[in-house]
């Protein structure tokens, strides 16, 4: 049988939830595909229904409408161990045994392989040390969940989910609460995967800089009943991203994909001198509700490298001081804002 | 690791057997080691009485202290991993409330009736477990009712603690309306015994205990995978509801059977997956299941040593022994292990 060039294919799917005869739609009329080997990003608003659509796929969460089409196939065709070898997951939810060691919890991922005793062949352990190898847990496989670090404990989930073997790994938010290097660490671990293995990975997150410059397309929760899906580049150019960010509080520089906080501005300043220095000079403005503008009539700044060191030259309507660091400038700027 | 619970398992066999045959040696009449010892090695004693008591009473009363510590002590660790709460325990779905209403009404609704249990002769104790096995199963028939209809497993606990609360009421109500000597008689139950079984019960405990015991051990796979969460237990093809079922019946059965022969007994179902998994410093149900057995095994004999209070006549309440005795261990092995905690989070 020809391979399907979709792994997965929603077809005006809705999610949600049923209690008694009532439903509760979260997310509807979702009509997108993930191509094999594609690393997807799912953005959206906190509590639009991300994790809600991630369950529904994954088969553990019951949808209320359409279709779920995994490698061609409806999902509800999929027998429970079968959709085990296909799809597996890293959630956000605690694991309730902190002193199981990372071995063991990579090893578990084997479970819809391993005998009713859950017996490790020898090909199971070789898959379980790749798993080890390929995420980079090797060195703390004989440590307990509960001594790792938060980095850690996240590459030995994606662990778990590479023993599990599935063509399609499933990710919630797998960089919250992490740090910078530990964040693009495991982003670089999953954009590898895709790159090296062929798995395809759909990955909830809210890490919008780097979900567009890693994944090869963006299902964008727009509203209840939109889903886009699109280049990164697509939905930054067409506007739906700006639209999907639609807060005054912040404002996305489509030239250079930059945030940054809108603060309302009251006091307008003209800024000169060394790049460097009126960037961060700028920034500092910025916080202060300044805005920097080319009239040279009002308040005027000049930054001065001075070999490694900098100056500040400051002129308010004529009266003149001079600045030796941007805290000394603040200070400054604040007596004339009180005045 | 490996070799350091090989150790551990070779040093709590021995202590095992130490204990079964110290146990053996205790009670009103003494009988000393070597003749025990001769005794339980098949050959036979001159002494035809002491023959009789190792074989007719001790021997059964060492066996059923061991099949109950490990019974209890599996039966807690499949709640426990089930609810995921280090408080669940063997009868945290109203199983020996559930067994204490039946025996309730059976011995304070039939006194005031005028039948004592005292005329029903040798069926006597027949009647209670059946009665008991009767009112456990009757409660749990109703949690497994629920637990069918609900999603997730904490409302079915909070359901079965409500149960305990609800039938511990109505047993108070009946006992407000019974007579002193029916409240006493129930109240002995309720003390929990070890020696109450003869061969003839022992022919249907055992089994009923040896199977269920093996029968946990096969849910180690499903358990394991639970640890991880609904969820990624659903993601490695588990179906929870089958397996959520077959644990509660299993720990139905062992927590039933032995409530029903032994009356309540109290703390031990808590507190042995406790210390197992602070001894081993594992979460792994295949280690763990072996391990709890043993632990069990030790400490409910241990416990039935200290009931009998060497060199007296008085045997103390087992119900009583295991928590005085079992609480200080547990708080000692929390302070001691600073990541007690950690066994249930993350």
């Amino acid at each position: 049988m020809e391979r399907p060039d979709s792994v997965i294919e929603l077809k005006n799917l809705s999610v949600g939830y049923r209690s008694g005869r009532k439903t509760l739609p979260v997310l509807g009329h979702l009509n997108v595909s993930l191509k094999k080997g594609e690393m997807v990003c799912l953005v959206g608003k906190n509590g639009i229904g991300k994790s809600t659509l991630l369950r529904s796929i994954a088969g553990i969460q019951t949808m209320l409408s359409g279709q779920i089409l995994i490698n061609g196939r409806d999902l509800s065709s999929y027998p429970v161990h079968e959709l085990a070898r296909t799809i597996s997951l890293v959630l956000t939810d605690r694991i309730f045994a902190g002193n199981l060691k990372v071995e063991e919890l990579i090893s578990f991922g084997r479970h819809p392989y391993t005998n009713w005793l859950g017996n490790l062949t020898s090909s199971d352990q070789q898959k379980i040390q790749w798993a080890l190898d390929i995420s980079g847990t090797g060195e703390i496989r004989e440590k307990s969940i509960h001594e790792l670090s938060d980095g850690q404990f996240q590459k030995v989930l994606i662990a778990r989910a590479l023993a599990q073997d599935g063509d399609i790994i499933i990710l919630d938010e797998p960089t919250a609460h992490l740090d910078l290097p530990n964040k693009i660490s495991i982003l670089k671990l999953l954009k590898d995967l895709c790159d090296q293995t062929g798995k395809s990975i759909l990955m909830a997150t809210h890490e919008l800089e780097y979900a567009f410059q890693m994944a090869d397309r963006i299902w964008m929760a727009m509203t209840e009943t939109e889903l886009m899906s699109g280049c990164p580049e697509d939905l930054i150019l067409n506007g739906s991203f700006q639209k999907l960010i639609d807060h005054d509080a912040i404002r996305f520089n489509i030239r250079n994909g930059r945030f940054s906080v809108n603060h309302e501005k009251k006091w307008f300043c003209n800024l000169e001198g060394d790049p460097a220095a009126v960037f961060w000079t700028a920034n500092a403005l910025h916080r202060l509700r300044w805005e920097v503008t080319t009239d040279e009539s009002g308040v005027k700044i000049q930054t001065l490298d001075k070999k490694g060191h900098y100056l500040w030259k400051m002129n308010f309507y004529g009266k003149e001081t001079a600045c030796k660091s941007m805290e000394e400038v603040v200070n400054v700027l604040k007596e004339h804002m009180s005045s | 690791m490996k070799r350091e619970i090989t150790v551990w398992v070779l040093m709590m066999l021995v202590l095992l057997i130490i204990l079964i045959i110290f146990n053996i040696s205790l009670g009103s009449v003494y009988i000393p080691f070597s003749k025990i010892f001769a005794a339980l090695t098949g050959s036979s004693l001159e002494e035809k009485g002491w023959e009789n008591i190792i074989f007719q009473f001790r021997l059964p009363k060492a066996i059923t202290a061991i099949l109950v510590g490990s019974g209890l002590g599996v039966s807690g660790l499949l709640m426990q991993t089930l609810f995921r709460n280090p408080l669940a325990g063997p009868f945290v779905l109203g199983i020996s409330s559930g067994a204490s209403l039946g025996v309730a009404i059976t011995i304070l609704a039939g006194m005031s009736l005028g039948i004592g249990l005292s005329q029903l002769g040798i069926g006597g104790n027949w009647i209670l477990v059946l009665s008991a096995s009767l009112g456990a199963f009757t409660v749990l028939s109703v949690v497994i009712l629920v637990s069918l209809k609900i999603r997730d497993s904490m409302s079915l606990l909070i359901i079965g603690l409500m149960f305990g609360s609800a039938t511990g009421a109505i047993v108070s109500v009946l006992q407000f309306f019974s007579k002193a000597e029916s409240i006493q008689a129930y109240l002995i139950w309720t003390f929990g015994s070890l020696g109450g079984l003869s061969w003839d019960e022992l022919k249907l405990f055992i089994p009923v205990v040896l199977v269920s015991l093996g029968w946990a051990y096969t849910l180690s796979k499903p358990l394991n995978a639970l640890l991880l969460g609904d969820h990624y237990a659903r993601s490695m093809g588990l179906n929870i509801r089958r397996t959520r079922l077959v644990i509660i019946v299993v720990t139905s059965l062992l927590a039933g059977t032995i409530t029903a022969f032994c009356g309540p007994i109290a703390f031990i179902g808590i507190a042995i997956p406790h210390i197992t998994r602070l001894i081993f410093n594992t979460a792994n149900h295949r280690l763990l299941f072996p391990m709890v057995i043993i632990c069990g095994a030790i400490l409910m004999l241990f416990c039935d040593i200290i009931a009998q209070i060497p060199g007296q006549e008085y045997t103390l309440p087992i119900n009583a022994v295991t928590s005085v005795l079992g609480a200080p261990v547990v708080i000692w092995l929390v302070i001691r292990r600073k990541d007690f905690s950690k066994s249930f989070s993350g």
